[in-house]
């Protein structure tokens, strides 16, 4: 199989992103490290290292076709060792901040639902594409899917970890109503979770506390809760052109998770309103070349699996901006690329591989997309002769 | 590719995804738009008010200082206590030590504690004493600031002049409020970064570093403590006596118009001013206008002297007096009276006959040119410039009533002033009461000068109201004035008040006065002393001059070149203590001094002859009293010009001066040499020609 280049936007942006994260990782991370671990670089350094595993990932499945991701029942493996590594964490699970999210692996932490997440992906484009699923069926198709995916949001909802399980749930659901499957089925599934959501709401009082907090940060952002006001402060300090690299304050300890799910208020301190931006503007290009990626390529699992990764990355980054922001209530996720963290930075390095594969496919006429946009004369008569 | 057209990714389903994608991202955009644009200022505020802690470093407020350096004012320095409630580690325990140490509850503290902020004050104005075992706890959220508090350690003493201040030392009346700039300094401040999380640090920054604070300028007045303390003393002791309503005595050095005390009553304490009334609080001095009486027969008689309109010799028949059909009274009959006399007996009659002759116009000039109806330049807020109608609106009597001391307005200090202008040689100074301000770095700000507006009557004018003066006290209405072993002129005031109400004068209501100086011949303090409404009495002779001559007597040897200073002929310290024992009897009646130093056991010698005690010496362990006649101790050469012979013969010290006469004997002495005021220290010769 001949390859083709490389969609060099998205390495472009892409690589935009990994190296804003990692100078911002150091700006906002490095109060926090001297006061934690006495020295700056602390996290900084293991970002730089991730970074590099992230891109060595990224070259090494650019390079492998990913097509292979349906083969060898891969699908449906990384669907079960989701489910085990996830049920694990009950067992082996290292306990952080009252929560069972990670394996602790000695040289850094492991995070399952950061494989859950893809292997949804995979496995959903695989079900979706396939022609021997039919998923307009209830009972056969929609209901078995929908299990897989409640059943692997349920084990990280009880992590507890209900923002990463939601983004699950969305970019599955997703991904189910840009396929085939009925939308009177999706309707009537999806009712029932509204009340379910609110009664998870309510038994978690810390939620419905975030929820008042964010209410009542509408109405005046200095009453919002403590990070969230601190998180406006920071955008708020930046204006429009930020207080430069560096000059951040609250990454002071005043800001908690500033490097991690809160980096985009710091972003937004040091750079503006341009920067933030800026920021989003890449995530959307990523997106429309994800897009355009789907639409060139041939087949549907292609097609649902480039929707499927530029959807969880675009969805994750829109949404975290979004809580930084106030625009929905709090709740913790990562800016990907940017904020820090290793398993996250691993498999998003893993299915941006994935898709800059999918992007240096061949089309039917042989070419890849690329190519094919550039010589679009030359091979739509080679198509015709193919044919 | 049939079989998975089924399997298709839906488009329109993806385009309405996209484009919720795509309205989710404007709204995220217009969201950070808001928040970073247009609420931009909001959350900068915001987070200044979290990362910078202003603490003000107080400025130590300027000090008040006497002639002697005498600080009159005190700065007590005091903390306040405060506490960061998020830093605080142990509450509860420092609630309980706060509780024990400042006698508040536990509750009132642990609530202030509670709160959700940066800053709470514990306790403002407290010593670090009453602190000092909350201090040892070590708590990491305290914080001590330390503050000053003015204190007047003398209370009640020249309060009305320094005035007070209000609990954050801002002046609010007196010397406080007018020089309150120049007092306060400048204060400086702190400011603290904190961070966001425990555990939580304070840093200093280079971006605010800390402002000093620049200490306050301390301002040095020309009043003198021990003359101040004596004049209140007094002045309080003479309100008693005469159940006067309130009162006020001034002193004033008539050669530089620099003021040495400056008495008021009723009296307040300016730590505690909030418990007293307002009347207590003012300086009556510069502030109360009151119609002075007889004891503006003084400048009349200087107009007249000094017009020659009169000779002090000239008598007139004191009778009755009427004018315009107004009555004016004497308090007897006193039939013929020199002008000497009818000042010394304070006759209104004679005062009014002699002054017929002078013009209005005139009168008027010399009452502006004492310094009346006008602000003294003392520099004083709340100075009354007194009463003093134009001739052109004068009625009949207004002259008339002029002369004897009605119809005008008069403050206590435009009294002093003119009267030292009445005795110094008839020059009027601008009586002054700061002598300079020096600020924190040491460098002086403003220095007053002695200043001389204007010579208003001559030398020899002021020579004979001297010499009316002293003879009020000798044989006139101020006998009680007269001060033992010295030689003091004065006159006595006694003035009805008017009846704001009736608009006539009261037959009950007065206010007697006495202004007076003394050393009789080189006058060294003019002492005005006003009493109002006294009860005893109404008279000045019998209620201010006693007054006068308690304050006088106690002065006038306070100041080191009245007080026997021939401790440098002796040797040894045990000559110096006897000599400290010594009582001071330089310028005494030598009986005086004999019995004075008699009762103190002290053994004497006296040699020379003379009524008076000229000098003190001693001489090989024997204290010897040099008797002469009255002098002031001369080491300056007089004034001798204008004078007969005569009187410049009772002028000099003649053991200090040999007198070669020049031309006629019976002249007025023209020149002298060597100059007048010239330092001699031996005996010397003093060429005087006469014409």
């Amino acid at each position: 199989m001949k390859k083709g280049r490389v969609d060099l936007t998205l390495v472009i942006m892409v690589t935009f992103l990994l190296t804003a994260g990692m100078v911002m990782v150091f700006s906002s991370s490095s109060m926090i490290a001297v006061n934690k671990y006495g020295t700056l670089t602390h996290f900084f350094l293991k970002q730089m290292m991730w970074s590099a595993f992230a891109l060595s990932l990224m070259i090494l499945f650019s390079n492998i076709n990913y097509k292979t991701l349906k083969k060898y029942k891969l699908p449906v493996a990384g669907i079960i060792i989701s489910f085990v590594l996830l049920a694990g964490l009950f067992v082996f699970g290292a306990k952080m901040n009252g929560a069972r999210r990670w394996y602790n692996l000695g040289v850094g932490s492991f995070q399952p639902s950061e494989l859950a997440k893809l292997a949804v992906i995979v496995y959903f484009a695989y079900y979706l594409s396939s022609a021997k699923k039919n998923i307009r069926d209830l009972k056969m198709g929609l209901l078995p899917l929908l299990g897989i995916l409640g059943g692997l949001m349920a084990l990280i909802a009880v992590q507890p970890d209900l923002s990463t399980a939601l983004m699950l749930g969305v970019v599955g659901g997703t991904l189910l109503l840009i396929s085939r499957a009925k939308i009177s089925h999706l309707a009537m599934l999806s009712l029932p979770l509204i009340p379910a959501v609110i009664l998870g709401i309510n038994r978690q009082s810390f939620r419905l506390r975030r929820l008042h907090e964010w209410l009542a940060g509408w109405e005046n952002p200095l009453h919002a809760g403590y990070q969230i006001k601190q998180s406006l402060i920071g955008l708020g300090r930046g204006g429009m052109f930020g207080q430069s690299l560096g000059q951040s304050k609250q990454k002071f300890l005043f800001l908690p998770d500033s490097h991690t799910d809160f980096i985009f208020s710091i972003i937004g301190e040091e750079w503006g309103f341009l920067g933030t931006t800026l920021i989003l503007i890449a995530f959307m290009i990523i997106f429309y070349r994800g897009l355009v990626i789907a639409r060139r390529v041939p087949d549907p699992f292609g097609k649902f699996l480039a929707v499927g990764i530029v959807l969880n990355i675009v969805a994750y980054a829109l949404i975290n901006a979004a809580v930084v922001s106030m625009l929905v209530p709090a709740t913790g996720l990562p800016m990907p690329f940017i904020s820090y963290g290793g398993s996250n930075l691993l498999f998003l390095g893993a299915a941006m591989g994935i898709l800059l594969n999918i992007s240096r496919q061949m089309t039917p006429a042989g070419a890849n997309y690329v190519d094919y946009k550039q010589n679009r004369e030359r091979y739509l008569k080679t198509v015709i002769a193919a044919d | 590719m049939q079989n998975s057209s089924q399997a298709k990714l839906q488009k329109g389903r993806l385009i309405i995804a996209t484009v919720l994608v795509a309205l989710f991202w404007v709204a995220l955009e217009v969201n950070l738009f808001y928040r970073q644009i247009i609420q931009h200022d909001l959350f900068e505020q915001a987070a200044a008010k979290q990362y910078l802690k202003k603490i003000p470093l107080r400025a130590a407020r300027g000090g008040i200082y006497d002639r002697l350096n005498n600080k009159l004012v005190n700065n007590t320095l005091q903390y306040d206590l405060a506490a960061d409630p998020l830093i605080v580690k142990d509450k509860k325990k420092l609630a309980k030590a706060c509780s024990k140490a400042l006698h508040k509850p536990e509750a009132y503290f642990k609530k202030k504690l509670a709160r959700n902020s940066r800053f709470t004050y514990l306790a403002r104005g407290v010593s670090d004493e009453d602190i000092r075992d909350i201090l040892a706890l070590k708590e990491p959220g305290l914080i001590k600031n330390k503050s000053f508090r003015r204190e007047y350690p003398y209370r009640t003493y020249a309060a009305q002049l320094l005035g007070f201040t209000d609990p954050d030392d801002r002046g609010l009346s007196g010397l406080e409020l007018q020089f309150d700039k120049e007092l306060r300094g400048k204060d400086g401040q702190a400011v603290i970064q904190y961070n966001g999380k425990n555990p939580r640090r304070m840093f200093f920054n280079a971006d605010n570093p800390i402002e000093q604070p620049i200490n306050g300028s301390d301002i040095y007045l020309t009043l003198d403590k021990n003359i101040q303390t004596v004049a209140e003393e007094e002045l309080v002791a003479g309100i008693k006596r005469t159940r006067a309503r309130a009162g006020m005595a001034v002193v004033l050095d008539p050669f530089s118009g620099a003021i040495l005390a400056m008495a008021n009553y009723p009296v307040y304490d300016p730590n505690r001013q909030q418990n007293y009334k307002k009347p207590a609080k003012r300086n009556r001095s510069v502030t109360d206008v009151f119609e002075p009486g007889s004891t503006m027969k003084i400048i009349t008689s200087a107009a007249i002297l000094q017009e020659q309109l009169k000779n002090e010799n000239d008598i007139v028949f004191c009778d009755k007096y009427e004018l315009h059909g107004r009555k004016f009274h004497d308090t007897k009959k006193h039939g013929w009276l020199s002008f000497k006399k009818v000042v010394a007996l304070s006759s209104n009659i004679g005062m009014l006959k002699l002054s017929e002759k002078l013009p209005p116009n005139t009168f008027f000039r010399y009452l502006r040119n004492f310094g009346f109806g006008a602000k003294t330049g003392l520099g004083l807020n709340g100075e009354s410039n007194g009463i003093l109608e134009n001739p052109q609106r004068w009625s009949g009597i207004t002259k008339a009533s002029l002369a004897i001391g009605y119809g005008i307005g008069t403050t206590a200090i435009q009294m002093a002033a003119a009267y030292a202008a009445a005795v110094n040689g008839g020059y009027l100074y601008r009586p002054y009461i700061v002598d300079h301000i020096v600020n924190a770095s040491g460098e002086t700000e403003q220095a007053a000068q002695p200043l001389m507006v204007r010579q208003v009557i001559s030398k020899e004018v002021s020579a004979k109201l001297k010499e009316f003066m002293y003879a009020a006290v000798e044989d006139g209405t101020g006998k009680e004035a007269r001060v033992k072993g010295l030689m003091v002129g004065g006159k006595t005031g006694t003035a009805r008040k008017m009846d704001p109400r009736t608009k006539r004068y009261s037959t009950s209501k007065y206010t007697a006065s006495f202004i007076g100086f003394a050393p009789y011949d080189h006058p060294q303090y003019v002492l005005a002393v006003i009493l109002d409404e006294p009860k005893i009495s109404h008279y000045g002779g019998s209620t201010a001059a006693p007054v006068f001559s308690k304050i006088m007597q106690r002065i006038i040897y306070l100041d080191k070149r009245n007080e026997p200073s021939d401790a440098q002929n002796g040797s040894g310290e045990i000559l110096v203590k006897k000599m400290h024992k010594l009582p001071p009897v330089t310028g005494f009646r030598i009986e005086n001094a004999q019995a004075l130093l008699e009762a103190k056991k002290i053994d004497y010698k006296t040699v020379g002859s003379g009524s008076y005690v000229k000098r003190v010496f001693i001489k090989e362990k024997t204290i010897y009293l040099e008797r002469g006649e009255l002098t002031i101790r001369q080491d300056k050469v007089p004034r001798l010009t204008g004078l007969t012979l005569r009187e410049a013969m009772q002028k000099v010290d003649l053991s200090r001066f040999r007198i070669e006469l020049k031309g006629n004997a019976s002249g007025v002495v023209q020149r002298q040499e060597p100059p007048p005021g010239k330092r001699v220290h031996k005996r010397t010769s003093l060429i005087l020609v006469c014409n």
